[in-house]
């Protein structure tokens, strides 16, 4: 591309204004040299001048804060997702954690109820294990009443 | 860190009233049973262990008041249907309504920008001042998400540049 070729690249970001200064300079030396350029610089020139006395159109009312707001909301949103997994992990930990210390509390506390109701029961790991298949099999038909209930709530939305 | 302690504000007074006194009544009754008690277990056990065993299964009691506690509160203030939520995370054993709560709650309310009212999520306008607080469906004026090219509850075709964000 030779320098006439280059210069008229430039002359509309001239007329904008958008050029930095030694651009600026190179496209002014060379607008004195040649007439052609010369006359699509004035016509970029004018165009501009044009567009600079169009009314510069208002944003509705209140967008600045609504687009504030609902960022403020995303970000917030994003935050509470990152922050949900974590103490989804430390919840998961600490059910597991509170099935296994409860047990030694209730077989202790029950005074050998548990193995007056059934004498099979008082063994440690068969008494363990019902507990714990007791206590999570409840949570899952809870969790399993409460999808559908939701999902119901929402196709009526 | 920050984050956890402005989470643990949200807990009420009374949670950690009834958390403390649900510690000391358990802690006590489990140091009488292994003090007393005939569990063939603890007697064995070293003094050190009936320690931790009467003053350290009680803090997982505790810190389930305070989780009960939180969800109470959290679910009040994001308009969802709190005393449902908390006897949910009371009776289900084990945390596991705690656990469900966290999976199935709704997220914060919005503040209005122009009356600083909280806002439903889901709301497509301030139900106090009328502001718009989310983009609408220009037919039904329902609240749209970003990315749909129709709307989900009347079917109209929604304008690439975005649905109507009309002020009321």
């Amino acid at each position: 591309m030779n320098e006439h070729a280059e210069i008229r690249e430039l002359l509309s970001l001239a007329a904008a204004g958008a050029l930095r200064r030694e651009e600026e300079e190179r496209v002014a030396r060379h607008i004195h040299e040649c007439a052609e350029c010369t006359a699509e610089f004035e016509n970029w020139q004018s165009l501009a001048a044009g567009l600079r006395r169009l009314p510069t159109p208002q944003p509705p009312a209140g967008l600045v804060e609504r687009t504030r707001a609902r960022t403020a909301w995303q970000l917030a949103a994003e935050g509470e997702q990152r922050w949900n997994h974590g103490v989804l992990i430390f919840l998961v930990l600490f059910g597991w954690t509170l099935t296994l210390a409860s047990w030694p509390v209730v077989r202790l506390v029950s005074g050998g109820l548990l193995g007056w109701l059934d004498p099979g029961f008082e063994h440690t790991w068969i008494g363990l294990v019902g507990y714990t298949a007791l206590v999570w099999v409840t949570g899952g038909v809870a969790a399993a009443m409460l999808a559908l209930r939701r999902r119901r709530e929402r196709r009526l939305a | 860190m920050s984050r956890f302690r402005e989470e643990l504000r949200i807990v009420p007074r009374n949670a950690w009233i009834v958390g403390w006194l649900v510690y000391l009544g358990l802690a006590t009754l489990l140091g009488l049973v292994s003090t007393v008690g005939h569990d063939p277990g603890l007697s064995k056990m070293p003094a050190v262990g009936k320690v931790f065993f009467a003053a350290g299964i009680p803090i997982f009691l505790f810190m389930l008041v305070l989780l009960i506690g939180y969800v109470y509160a959290d679910a009040k203030r994001r308009g969802m249907r709190y005393v449902m939520w908390t006897l949910l995370a009371t009776f289900i054993p084990d945390a596991i309504g705690v656990i469900l709560y966290f999976l199935l709650r709704d997220p914060l309310p919005t503040s209005c920008p122009r009356c600083s009212t909280l806002v439903k999520h889901g709301f497509a306008y301030c139900p106090q001042c009328g502001a718009p607080v989310e983009i609408a469906c220009p037919q039904c004026r329902r609240a749209v998400e970003r990315g749909w090219q129709n709307c989900a509850y009347c079917g109209t075709k929604l304008p690439i540049s975005g649905p109507s964000q009309s002020a009321a």
